[in-house]
Parts: structure tokens; sequence; C-alpha cells
């Protein structure tokens, strides 16, 4: 009767996509979920009252923002969640509830636009919530290398930085295995890469 | 408790329902104006679903309840559920939640992050999409 954490059930796995408008998380999420991306509303309440900036997001008492996810069968046990959510600080409300917990993050960028990543940036390196940076390659934006884009943000070299291609499922799905990756090399069971 | 089956089925709509934000009070009716659950919250990604038998608390479940109930027939997130059933996120965690607690539905694991395992075996899987 109190057992209702059902062990022989489905394990499920959280990966959180984080960053600016349009820098393609629902692209992201979609490329390489099995399901159509599935859409959330999470509501701004009360928690938004004891945000800074609040008052510049809107007046109204509760105002909702759309989360985009999609989902990866890993195996027959193993459920992983992607899960796109706004970058930007005004929707830290909502950091909370989808990051704790979570495997890790992507922060997904756009080289015009930089700064964009810096609050959660921030947010996952003060929650110790492990994540890489991603930026994705868009015909109108600066071409950046990995290394510059890490002096922008003055990453650590710890960090990985990819770039990829928000549209194609394998370039993806290589960000997803560094992500892995860089959770084994965090819990030593694997060798960090070598920075060159 | 006073409350009598059948009792607002005779309330008729009002002329000025849709001008309400229907989300929202949608979101409060449905947690009885909570924003917490009284159960511990599960993570969004856990999965829940219906119990094999029916739950001996199948018959206390409310209408918004037993849709839940009815959709994990086929087992899936409670952010799944939140969206299927477009309830706000923050009311479908309050509600599952209790009826998890309750024993009205089941809820699977979620993945231990620091078992590198587990890791491992996600990584290998990654390889193969």
């Amino acid at each position: 009767m109190n057992d209702v954490i059902d062990r022989s059930a489905t394990q499920s796995a959280k990966i959180v996509i984080a960053g600016g408008f349009g820098v393609g998380k629902t692209t992201f999420v979609g490329a390489v979920s099995e399901i159509n991306p599935l859409s959330t509303e999470a509501s701004m309440t009360a928690a938004a009252a004891a945000s800074d900036d609040a008052g510049e997001v809107d007046t109204k008492t509760s105002t909702t923002v759309a989360m985009d996810f999609g989902r990866i069968g890993v195996s027959d046990e193993i459920i992983i969640y992607l899960f796109g959510t706004p970058g930007q600080q005004r929707f830290a409300f909502m950091w909370d509830q989808v990051s704790l917990g979570a495997l890790g993050a992507i922060v997904l960028l756009d080289t015009a636009r930089l700064a964009d990543s810096h609050a959660a940036i921030d947010y996952f390196e003060a929650r110790q919530i492990p994540f890489i940076v991603a930026a994705n390659r868009f015909a109108h934006s600066p071409a950046a290398t990995a290394e510059q884009v890490r002096g922008a943000l003055a990453l650590p070299d710890a960090i990985p930085v990819v770039d990829l291609d928000a549209r194609d499922r394998g370039s993806v799905k290589n960000a997803l295995i560094t992500l892995v990756e860089h959770l084994l090399v965090l819990r030593s069971a694997l060798p960090a890469p070598v920075h060159t | 408790m006073t409350e009598r089956p059948g009792q607002s089925s005779s309330v008729p709509a009002d002329a000025d329902d849709d001008a309400v934000d229907r989300e929202l009070v949608r979101a409060f009716m449905l947690t009885r104006g909570r924003t917490r659950a009284a159960s511990p919250e599960l993570p969004i990604e856990t999965i829940v679903s219906a119990p094999t038998t029916l739950a001996p608390t199948h018959s206390t479940l409310d209408r918004e309840q037993r849709k839940i109930s009815t959709l994990v027939a086929v087992p899936m997130s409670i952010a799944e559920v939140s969206a299927h059933l477009t309830i706000p996120l923050r009311a479908a965690v309050v509600l599952i939640s209790e009826m998890v607690a309750a024993g009205s539905l089941r809820a699977g694991e979620t993945v231990d992050t620091s078992d590198t395992n587990m890791l491992l075996k996600i990584r290998s899987a990654l390889q193969l999409l």
C-alpha cells in the first residue's frame, strides 16, 4: 500500500536544453525526440513576485510560458526527457522545477547573442548542475571557434564547448553524448579530454 | 461534504465565463487552490502508470483525477500528462504527487545521476541512436 515507487517500471531522467528565444531549443529537441515535441505550460505566479525584475516582465498577476519537450527511449527501461527551457533571467522561476535532479544541461547559444546565455550559465554553475555549451550554427551569425566562445563566456577549460546544427539529428546526438561523457569525466569514470 | 451529486449540473453557465482566464482558474480549481502538494513532490520526468488492478481509492477520484488515471493506462511522465490534458505543469505535479501518495497511481524511479554504470549505458544507447 505504501510502496508507491514501482521498482519494476521504467526509469526516467531529464536533460535541460537552456537558451534564449530563437536559439533553436525546440529544433534541437525535435531532432532527436521519438515523439513530436510536446508543450506544457509553466505559470509564473507567486514566484514572480520574488523575482528581481518581475516588474519588467508583466504587470499581470499571472504569466504563462510554454515549455517544449521531447523524449528518447534509451532502452526498454530508461527514458530520457529533453526539456527546452527559456534561458533569460526572467524565467528563472521555472528553472528549479525543470533542472533539479537533471542529469545535466546543454546551454544552447547563438554566437551573435552570446550574452543571452549568461543567466543560464550562472544558474547551472551556482546549482552545481553539470552542463556543456553548444553553439548552434546560424548562417547570419559570426563564425567562432570553441575557444573563442569559451574565452568570451569565461568558461573553465573543464566545460566542453561544441558547435552543432540543431536541425541535424547526428549533430544533436553528438552534443548529448558529449554531455554524458562530461558527466562521466566529472565522476572520474572517464579520463578528462586533453585540450590542445 | 454537504454537496450532493447532481447539484452542480443544475447550475447554469454564466454568460461571461469565457471572459475569465480559463487556464488559470482551472489550475487553481484542479488543486483546490494549493500550489504545493501535501505529499513529497515528484519530479516532472517521473513516469506514472495506472495500477494493474483498480486502486481502492478509485471511486474517490474526481473528474480530473479520473482523466489522469485513464490516460496513464499507457505509462508516461508527469510532463506528458500535463501536455496531453493541458493542465499547467505546476498543477499536474501537485495532483499526481498526491494521487501517487494515495495509491491511486504508481510512479517509476528517476535515474540516480551518480550511477556511472547507468551513465555508461545511456552513452552506449545514444551512440546507437
